[in-house]
């Protein structure tokens, strides 16, 4: 609609940023319709309007206050608390997990070596732990409890 | 002082650890960033306290600017979040008494530029048109304020308000005219 067209123009004309033609255009329009140049008229003023409104001034203990704030923010920025709040702050999540994911596999890597440690099965071992072979699995109620036992087999 | 220096130098020296410049830059922005926030909350405490807390978020967050983008373009939408965010908190608290704001504001006393001082509103010409800059809507608010009182370019508010060049000249439009009916619709006339 030709209409909103020229309400899409208002800002640019009243900055004059509109090229010759354009503006010759909303000229024009503006003569055909009289609301319509009201509108410009009033928002023209209320431009004008808008530069005059007082401007407000911050109070004078403004950069004291400011700097009481950051001195207790750099004298609170070793304690226990600030440190865990930076150790969780967003920023430091894909370090922590980072960190957590090597911890995890670390301490489940160790756990995976100390597991052998505690069972070494080798052919060596197997050599020097004195052993009983049983062929009879019914027997095995029969051996002493602290003698290391290879089960080779059950045949009835 | 550091009159001659820009203000992406000042940032920079900052970031290297140089307070002098911090507070360089809180003086040539402090009263800048209090009228953006005063237009926006139209509260003058709110706006001072949220003017304090934009330079301490400066302060905290220095090493988060990078020089792709003017300081003041950093500053301006730091200022212009913890606004919208406060806006927010106080709606939630306060949709019993949506004239509260404005009736603590008329109780506080700021001062006026005296350079020429026939050229300003009067106090009630200014109330008007402050409760009417107020009474629009968040992001027509935003952009008027930031374009025809802080005068910034159509450049800067895009960036800071991260919309494209287009929306922000048609928004600048758009609001303006709902100014005008607002202002109509309150019975200012133009003489």
């Amino acid at each position: 609609m030709n209409c909103d067209k020229y309400f899409n123009q208002i800002n640019d004309y009243l900055n004059n940023e509109l090229d010759a033609n354009s503006k010759k255009e909303f000229e024009n329009y503006l003569k055909q319709d009289s609301e319509f140049e009201k509108i410009v008229l009033d928002i023209k003023t209320n431009d004008i309007l808008l530069k005059k409104l007082p401007l407000v001034k911050t109070k004078s203990n403004f950069i004291i206050n400011l700097n009481e704030k950051i001195d207790e923010y750099e004298s609170n920025k070793f304690s226990f608390s600030s440190i865990l709040n930076d150790l969780f702050s967003k920023n430091n999540t894909p370090k922590l997990v980072g960190v957590l994911s090597i911890f995890v596999i670390v301490s489940f890597s160790m756990f995976k070596i100390s597991d052998l440690d505690v069972l070494p099965i080798s052919d060596n071992n197997l050599l020097e732990t004195p052993q009983i072979a049983i062929n009879d699995a019914d027997s095995l109620n029969d051996m002493e409890n602290d003698m290391p036992i290879l089960l080779i087999g059950n045949e009835k | 002082m550091k009159n001659n220096i820009t203000d992406e130098q000042l940032i920079k020296q900052f970031q290297e650890g140089d307070r002098q410049s911090y507070n360089e830059l809180v003086f040539r922005y402090k009263d800048k960033i209090l009228n953006f926030l005063y237009r926006f909350v139209y509260d003058m405490d709110l706006a001072e306290d949220l003017a304090q807390e934009t330079f301490l978020k400066v302060y905290l967050k220095k090493d988060s600017y990078r020089e792709i983008s003017k300081f003041s373009t950093w500053m301006y939408t730091i200022a212009s979040n913890l606004a919208k965010t406060e806006l927010r908190k106080i709606k939630r608290r306060k949709t019993y008494s949506i004239s509260e704001i404005s009736d603590v504001d008329r109780e506080v006393n700021f001062f006026v530029e005296d350079e020429n001082p026939d050229d300003k509103l009067d106090d009630n010409e200014s109330n008007i048109l402050h409760e009417s800059i107020f009474e629009l809507e968040e992001d027509f608010r935003t952009i008027i304020i930031l374009r025809e009182i802080q005068e910034l370019s159509y450049e800067n508010i895009s960036k800071i308000l991260k919309l494209p060049l287009g929306t922000v000249k048609s928004r600048i439009n758009r609001g303006k005219l709902k100014l005008r009916d607002i202002l109509v619709n309150k019975g200012v006339k133009r003489i």
